[in-house]
């Protein structure tokens, strides 16, 4: 069968031009990738590109509770319970607990 | 890459890999799938069932053909499959009519307007064969393989078609088959 004779290399050049135009779409292609199967480390890759989306106002609220968990003071809020006795020109001052550091 | 190492990598799940092979047949088989069935969307759909039926599969590909031939013929079923009803079927004698003036067929001038015609109008048959051997350029052997025919049937339905191109060419763009 010879395929270089006229007919053949004239079937040929009309195939050509009737199909040159044609490519696979951008969508085709990902769609057609998309649909394989995806080992551990793509699935790996793909948990860890994963943009989150947090709501503002309930994030608002959980950083300012982290803050104050973690970086005011402890007893800002605790009202002490102080009682001064006066005697002549000295004071006794007498609260409810304090920390004692060794020197 | 070489043919074992892609088969190797399609079957790790190597994206890279995956591109490769589409790249490599994704618009040919766009091209030569619109030429048998003239209808684009239809083409691009066929095409991307074809690669997602290779790589559904690949781990079972046992290379007894080589993996182009794999997929083409992968391409054909699906395409066969989709436009069954359309197919009309062809008598065996009608194939070995051919054999005869197989290789003898002399066309001084070629009316290519009226041959593009009568290609439109080939019977899916004729014209599926006809695409993959002059624009696939594929083997009579390769094509038996796609098509899971005997070289002779393919050889049949080629000269068959060239016929009745040349026929239809003769009488001024009429199809007999």
């Amino acid at each position: 069968m010879d395929n270089k004779d006229l007919l053949g290399l004239e079937l040929k050049s009309i195939m050509e031009e009737d199909s040159r135009d044609l490519k696979l779409s951008e969508q085709a292609i990902n769609r057609i990738i998309s649909s394989r199967e995806k080992t551990w480390k793509d699935k790996l890759n793909d948990f860890l590109n994963k943009e989150i989306e947090i709501p503002l106002a309930p994030a608002l609220v959980g950083f300012a509770a982290l803050f104050v968990v973690t970086i005011l003071p402890k007893n800002i809020f605790n009202d002490e319970n102080i009682k001064i006795i006066n005697i002549d020109s000295s004071q006794i001052i007498i609260r409810d607990g304090k920390e004692v550091g060794r020197k | 890459m070489g043919e074992e190492k892609l088969i190797k990598n399609l079957k790790n799940g190597k994206e890279e890999a995956y591109y490769e092979l589409v790249n490599k047949l994704g618009n040919k088989l766009l091209r030569s799938t619109y030429l048998m069935i003239k209808d684009e969307k239809e083409a691009e759909d066929i095409v991307q069932e074809t690669f997602i039926r290779v790589f559904n599969n690949i781990k079972g590909f046992k290379g007894n053909s080589s993996l182009y031939t794999w997929v083409y013929r992968i391409a054909q079923n699906i395409t066969i499959d989709r436009i069954k009803s359309k197919i009309q079927t062809i008598s065996y004698e009608d194939y070995n009519m051919a054999l005869d003036n197989t290789d003898e067929i002399v066309i001084e001038n070629i009316n290519k307007q009226i041959l593009r015609e009568e290609l439109d109008k080939l019977n899916f048959i004729y014209k599926q064969v006809l695409v993959l051997y002059y624009f696939d350029d594929l083997s009579i052997k390769e094509i038996s393989e796609i098509l899971n025919e005997k070289e002779g049937t393919i050889k049949s339905k080629l000269s068959r078609g060239r016929v009745l191109l040349k026929d239809a060419l003769e009488r001024g763009g009429k199809l007999n088959g």
